[in-house]
């Protein structure tokens, strides 16, 4: 990128130093947020964040049902464009389940919705188990991650799964696991763990959809799969839908043209379809 | 049903250390700073071998947030220590105790984030290994990423009495 510094320009000065006491004339004129030191700035941005995390916090978990023409509530009544989409998507989906917008909720959505419908669908909890448990073996054993952590969000995880195969497991149940924020989050850690073995067995196939900037499929998955509270991608979804062969429906509603619909793993056997309304940023579930 | 709730990450940090009492990991012992509170560890760390730090047991602290495993512990050094990584007042500064997204610390994307599947003894080994190896590009301290530099002998001489200041207040 230096190609046209010759050794002659090397010796040429560098510009007068002009702007030495200009500083204090001109402060009037510089906006607050400018003049704040890099400490003070650092200081300011954090408690923005601690304020958006306060207000965020007061959101549940995972809320209760409610008719999708709620969300006609939280646009604009003149925004022509979400408030016909909205209605575009009622047609199909009568109901919504609003789940916190933390950086999770992909997670959450798909945990908890896959949940609700083994509740009802009992049968189909043991065709699931053999692919978390080949998660749990794999990355102990083939990608070196540490028993004690993995095991205690793996055990989370089925501990859940089987008690939904008790009869008097109701839906009360597991809206209370899944408002409780440790066992809850317990279970988004144990399905980021889920995408990151995926993307290793297939290092080479997802590396080609993984921006530059991640050198190889580790770097990406400590930096956004991983840790919590990081948004999921194209490649998060594809990723559990691949490997516990769940299907998966993503409704896409943003400024563009129409909804668009995205269908994951669509000829899976077993008998459960996570329906999910993405709005930029956010997840929540759909019900028809 | 049995409510884990917020007493997840204690129970968490209870098996680890009852882990690491019952089988050592070469470089470092672990223990409770008092005994009724599972969120401060106290660890101490023996220089590693062929190193400059060879020779020295530093004491570091680890505080746990009640957030646990979602959220990283901080680690200071109680024992004084001069690295290019560790704060004046011994805070440890490296990407796995730091969570993605904290970039004002400049470290590289593909340098090993806080995730809640990482243990106290990951951590640890990455100090450890943060002794072996210092990274002058994310310097706490300025002066001792500047010896690594310019002065290797000046940088050897800090760090050597550090060693001996260890070794006398064991």
């Amino acid at each position: 990128m230096a190609s046209n510094t010759s050794s002659e320009e090397v010796v040429i000065p560098v510009e007068p130093v002009t702007a030495t006491d200009t500083t204090d004339a001109s402060n009037a004129d510089i906006p607050d947020y400018l003049k704040m030191s890099a400490m003070e700035h650092d200081q300011a941005v954090e408690h923005m964040k601690q304020d958006i995390e306060k207000e965020v916090s007061k959101q549940h978990l995972v809320g209760d049902i409610e008719p999708t023409s709620v969300l006609k509530t939280v646009y604009a009544n003149d925004d022509s464009v979400y408030q016909a989409k909205i209605q575009e998507i009622e047609k199909n989906y009568s109901k919504i389940r609003r789940i916190r917008q933390d950086g999770n909720c992909f997670f959450r959505s798909f945990g908890f919705s896959l949940m609700e419908q083994l509740l009802a669908n009992k049968s189909e909890i043991d065709k699931i188990k053999p692919s978390l448990t080949a998660v749990k073996t794999d990355l102990i054993g083939k990608f070196g991650y540490p028993d004690m952590t993995v095991e205690d969000f793996y055990d989370n995880f089925i501990e859940v799964l089987d008690k939904l195969k008790e009869e008097e497991t109701d839906i009360e149940y597991l809206l209370k696991t899944y408002q409780d924020s440790g066992l809850s989050d317990y279970m988004v850690c144990f399905m980021r763990l889920i995408v990151s073995v995926q993307l290793q067995r297939n290092a080479e196939f997802y590396l080609n959809f993984i921006s530059s900037k991640y050198p190889t499929i580790k770097s990406f998955l400590s930096e956004e799969v991983e840790p919590m509270y990081v948004e999921s991608d194209h490649l998060h979804i594809d990723g559990l839908s691949t490997c516990l062969n769940i299907r998966i429906i993503v409704q896409y509603m943003d400024r563009g043209m129409k909804v668009q619909e995205h269908k994951f793993q669509e000829g899976s056997p077993i008998n459960v379809t996570i329906n999910l309304l993405y709005r930029p940023g956010h997840y929540d579930i759909l019900y028809a | 049903m049995a409510s884990k709730g917020l007493d997840q990450g204690a129970l968490l940090l209870k098996k680890q250390l009852a882990d690491l009492q019952r089988s050592s990991v070469d470089g470092f012992s672990a223990g409770l700073v008092d005994d009724n509170n599972l969120f401060v560890w106290e660890v101490l760390i023996v220089g590693p071998p062929d190193t400059l730090y060879e020779g020295g047991f530093f004491k570091a602290h680890l505080n746990f947030p009640k957030e646990f495993p979602l959220k990283p512990p901080k680690m200071k050094f109680i024992s004084n220590i001069w690295h290019p990584n560790v704060y004046a007042d011994g805070e440890v500064c490296i990407s796995i105790l730091h969570e993605p997204g904290e970039d004002k610390f400049g470290y590289e994307k593909a340098s090993e984030r806080w995730s809640p599947v990482h243990t106290v003894e990951s951590v640890v080994l990455s100090v450890i290994s943060m002794l072996s190896d210092p990274n002058p590009e994310s310097a706490a301290n300025i002066v001792a990423a500047k010896e690594v530099r310019d002065s290797p002998a000046e940088f050897k001489r800090h760090v050597r009495k550090c060693v001996r200041q260890s070794q006398d207040n064991l």
